[in-house]
């Protein structure tokens, strides 16, 4: 619904860089840009997590910060020493929801290169992503046995990646329930 | 855009300091335009939407672009919404009742299964959370077909059951983001409670969810959002059309009118105003931050 939401702006960003005398570069139909295209149009999917950031900085206690400001504190140490830490468990969160995410990326790749380029995972295999290839042999291809194998091998990277960032997060996530008195 | 917030939220209190010593007005004026600057760029395509929704079809492809419509086009609206065969009024009543019954459910079920894995101890707790995390890495699509054949052999199909009931039973997404939230609130406010012959259940109701307003709101208004723009699922299980939520009306009409955008936008940016009412209302939630009175001074 969003990417199909988005469609029409295609013209007016290459518009209104014009404005500035730059020449918009053939978003979708470049194999140099088009990827790089799908990472800009990323910004407008991120609204969600930034509610989840802003419910995390609603939950950090204020008067940490009060009590930091008493103590000489300015406003980068405040923000390194209690709003990163603080925040630790949402930035979390996001990314192991957005890792996850743009491992599974099909949506926008499928409805713009098709669209666009007219080659699913075009222009030139530019935007052939993981799960794109395997709707193509699922579906162009009828390989559905080699289609559901290559859809448990992703789940095993993505499975593995999520474990390396789990056991990263004892190094960084500060939760302060886990406080040791 | 995290980058801009916590200044934000900081702000409040030094900038009152700083404009009475006449400092930071400078720094107020870049923190506004660079504010301003990426909001209309966020804002764009919306106003891209809503103006298209207002031109005639004519205009809707002139380049360069017309930035305010000339004739304003007040007709697309009315072609979109005087359709005999698509009856938004009972369409929007169907996906209200979805809203109401998954968000409910989804709100209870994940708070207690949260709580679960942020505080108590159970053996297998770790693995079942990794077992929580890897329902996300699954693609869903691998789901559509045992779900349906289970709840066909239920009895369920062209009911809203399908879509209702699982939301009672946990949502992955808020379980794991309720525990990340649960996991910042220090232990002590329970500890207290437990020796005034706290339960805890009642800490649950008394503590954990008061001071978890900012993400149940997050999760109410997410919830929404995506029951409102779900597609798939309501046309996998629905085969009566007055059972018809609005996204699936809104895609019948993309079908019948392929050609006319005009009409499309103006459905478009009609079924946006739901959406933005629910952040609005659910905003309010956090405009007043939390405050954990009474231990933060330690």
């Amino acid at each position: 619904m969003w990417t199909w939401l988005l469609n029409p702006v295609y013209g007016p960003i290459d518009g209104f860089l014009n404005l500035f005398g730059i020449q918009g570069p053939q978003w979708f139909t470049d194999p140099k840009y088009a990827l790089w295209g799908l990472i800009m149009m990323a910004p407008w999917g991120a609204g969600g997590e930034m509610l989840i950031f802003l419910a995390g900085l609603k939950g950090i206690d204020k008067n940490l910060y009060e009590v930091a400001q008493i103590d000489g504190a300015n406003r980068l140490t405040r923000f390194f020493r209690i709003t990163i830490p603080m925040l630790s468990p949402t930035i979390f969160f996001n990314l192991v929801m957005v890792i996850i995410g743009a491992l599974q990326s099909f949506d926008t790749a499928y409805v713009i290169s098709t669209a666009r380029a007219g080659t699913l995972g075009g222009p030139a295999d530019s935007t052939l992503f993981y799960m794109i290839y395997v709707y193509n042999r699922a579906f162009a291809g009828f390989k559905m046995g080699y289609a559901s194998a290559l859809g448990w091998i992703l789940f095993a990277i993505i499975m593995v990646i999520t474990l390396l960032v789990l056991r990263s997060s004892t190094f960084w996530v500060y939760y302060e329930a886990e406080r040791k008195h | 855009m995290s980058a801009t917030t916590p200044s934000v939220r900081l702000a409040p209190k030094l900038r009152f300091l700083q404009t009475i010593h006449g400092q930071g007005v400078i720094n107020n004026i870049v923190l506004y335009t660079l504010l301003i600057v990426l909001s209309l760029v966020f804002i764009f395509p919306f106003y891209w939407m809503i103006l298209s929704s207002l031109k005639t079809d004519a205009n809707i492809f002139l380049w360069p672009p017309q930035w305010i419509p000339n004739p304003v086009y007040w007709e697309n609206y009315v072609t979109a919404f005087t359709n005999q065969y698509l009856p938004f009024p009972v369409f929007f009543k169907n996906t209200m009742i979805l809203e109401v019954g998954m968000i409910s459910g989804r709100l209870i079920s994940c708070v207690l299964v949260a709580y679960g894995f942020a505080r108590l101890e159970a053996p297998g707790k770790n693995f079942l959370f990794m077992v929580l995390l890897a329902t996300f890495m699954l693609p869903g699509v691998l789901l559509l077909i045992p779900k349906y054949i289970l709840f066909n052999r239920l009895g369920w199909i062209n009911t809203y059951l399908p879509l209702i009931v699982p939301a009672w039973f946990g949502e992955s997404y808020g379980i794991f983001l309720l525990r990340q939230f649960f996991m910042t609130i220090p232990r002590e406010l329970e500890e207290a409670a437990i020796m005034d012959g706290a339960n805890t259940f009642s800490i649950l109701r008394h503590i954990i969810v008061p001071l978890s307003t900012p993400v149940l709101a997050v999760i109410t208004v997410l919830s929404f959002k995506d029951i409102w723009n779900d597609f798939f699922n309501p046309l996998l299980y629905l085969n009566s059309s007055t059972k018809y939520t609005v996204s699936i009306g809104l895609a019948y009409f993309n079908g019948q009118f392929t050609v006319q955008t005009g009409p499309l936008m103006a459905a478009s940016s009609v079924m946006l105003i739901p959406v933005i009412i629910v952040f609005f209302i659910a905003q309010r939630a956090f405009v007043e931050g939390i405050s954990l009175t009474g231990i933060a001074g330690r």
